[in-house]
């Protein structure tokens, strides 16, 4: 084949192999630099140990959510604040808290009470795929017609049994640690 | 081989547009007829030279030019035309006007023949090697499942987990409990087990208790009734615990009973938890 009647080969494949070469080593680099300084959550899909963590976040964010609005009281406005509770809880609790709900509203209403919750800390005791068992320190500021119209701050030590229900965590027992 | 009875220029000749004569591609002035070569035109672009390839010239260039081509010697690898070279014209056209042929290969071939050569894709083609090894190490490291640690830092082993609860426990009944009896021991073992940021805050409260302690023969017993961990890492441990501390005065029935909430962070020092700081609320 003369070098005239076809296109000269070699000088014109070797550009394109390194062109393609080089293209591929930045991108593994990127790749590179990326993992190394993100680690394990820049690559795609999760590992267990992410999983985990996301679980304890998971967890103590819906413990916190609970015990805040087990802690929120306005007789002014008592239904939704209730089906705020209902909603975050399951089993014994759920089923107690249903039960006890006309009563808590006439309670609240006749008292004038208020309250605010602060969560103040949230621990994991134990865990495992679909159950955890999480501790609370929170405070809460009351206001009631017994209160001489000054708020009152009452400190509490919860224990939350929480269960895993598709994505989200319920509350399935809340009790006050002595 | 036609080269000896043809006068068509090598792949590294050109023909003296002053006198007709062959000459070396790279000459800038014609040997024959002395004429300045140096105001020919540039190479055309779509032409590249194969220079830095001499071996992919292909079989048809194996035999070796023996006409006077290379009479000074310089160059032994002057490239007979293929045998097929009918449409090959005799005088020099532009669109064969060749590039020069560099005198030392690469050296003077500018970065051009470079970009375009096998060396060029060895060298990457290496570093994309070393490069792939080390992006698999990185992923078999990051996807390792008996790692235990989440990517944010955080220890998600059962065991460490329980080991660090079962150590925050130990730690904050240690440190909030003494009796007036044992007093100067209660406190040395507990300061054992304390940063020395802490340790100093640890004897300035007890510095001011201790002769009352004494005088009333106080016992201070703490039990922590739950444990719980708010973050875990290899460094730190954060724990909310509940602690009730039981207080007893030497002639006095009444016990007193403090129902307390307990954050205590300790660090590793020399693989050992100590209690670097305790915040009660």
């Amino acid at each position: 084949v003369s070098d005239l009647a076809a296109p000269p080969r070699g000088p014109r494949s070797w550009g394109w192999l390194n062109a393609v070469l080089a293209l591929l080593l930045v991108l593994v680099v990127v790749c590179v630099v990326v993992l190394a300084v993100q680690g394990a959550s820049a690559l795609p899909g999760s590992t267990a140990d992410e999983k985990r963590a996301q679980e304890y976040a998971d967890v103590k964010a819906a413990a916190r959510a609970e015990t805040n609005a087990f802690l929120t009281v306005d007789y002014k406005n008592m239904d939704p604040l209730i089906a705020k509770v209902l909603a975050g809880s399951t089993g014994d609790f759920h089923s107690e808290y249903d039960r006890a709900k006309v009563n808590l509203k006439s309670i609240a209403e006749e008292s004038r009470a208020e309250s605010q919750g602060t969560i103040k800390s949230v621990g994991i005791g134990d865990i495992d795929g679909n159950s955890a068992i999480v501790f609370v320190a929170a405070d809460s500021s009351v206001l009631n017609k017994d209160t001489n119209g000054q708020r009152k701050a009452r400190y509490y030590r919860f224990q939350l049994n929480m269960v895993r229900k598709g994505d989200s965590w319920l509350t399935s027992k809340l009790q006050f640690v002595s | 081989v036609n080269a000896v009875t043809t006068p068509t220029p090598g792949t590294d000749e050109k023909v003296c547009p002053f006198c007709a004569e062959t000459i070396k591609a790279a000459a800038i002035k014609c040997r024959y007829c002395q004429s300045d070569l140096t105001d020919e035109p540039a190479p055309a672009v779509e032409e590249p030279a194969d220079d830095a390839v001499p071996e992919e010239t292909g079989p048809e260039e194996a035999g070796p030019e023996e006409d006077g081509t290379e009479e000074d010697g310089t160059e032994e690898d002057g490239i007979a035309p293929p045998v097929a070279t009918p449409l090959v014209s005799a005088g020099p056209t532009p669109g064969e006007a060749r590039r020069p042929r560099p005198a030392a290969g690469a050296l003077t071939g500018g970065s051009r023949s470079f970009l375009a050569s096998g060396t060029l894709a060895a060298v990457l083609a290496l570093l994309l090697v070393l490069a792939g090894v080390g992006l698999a190490l990185l992923v078999r490291h990051d996807t390792s499942p008996t790692d235990g640690q989440a990517p944010n830092g955080q220890l998600t082993s059962v065991p460490a987990r329980n080991a660090a609860m079962a150590a925050a426990t130990q730690l904050t009944q240690q440190a909030l409990s003494y009796q007036w009896s044992s007093l100067d021991q209660d406190t040395a073992a507990a300061e054992k087990v304390m940063t020395p940021g802490f340790r100093n805050q640890y004897v300035a409260a007890m510095g001011k208790v201790h002769d009352q302690t004494v005088k009333n023969q106080i016992t201070l017993k703490a039990t922590a009734v739950a444990s719980s961990l708010v973050s875990l890492t290899p460094h730190e441990v954060k724990a909310l615990v509940f602690v009730n501390q039981v207080t007893t005065a030497k002639g006095s029935s009444n016990q007193r009973l403090d129902q307390n909430r307990i954050v205590v962070t300790l660090t590793r020092q020399d693989g050992d938890w100590h209690v670097s700081k305790m915040d009660a609320f």
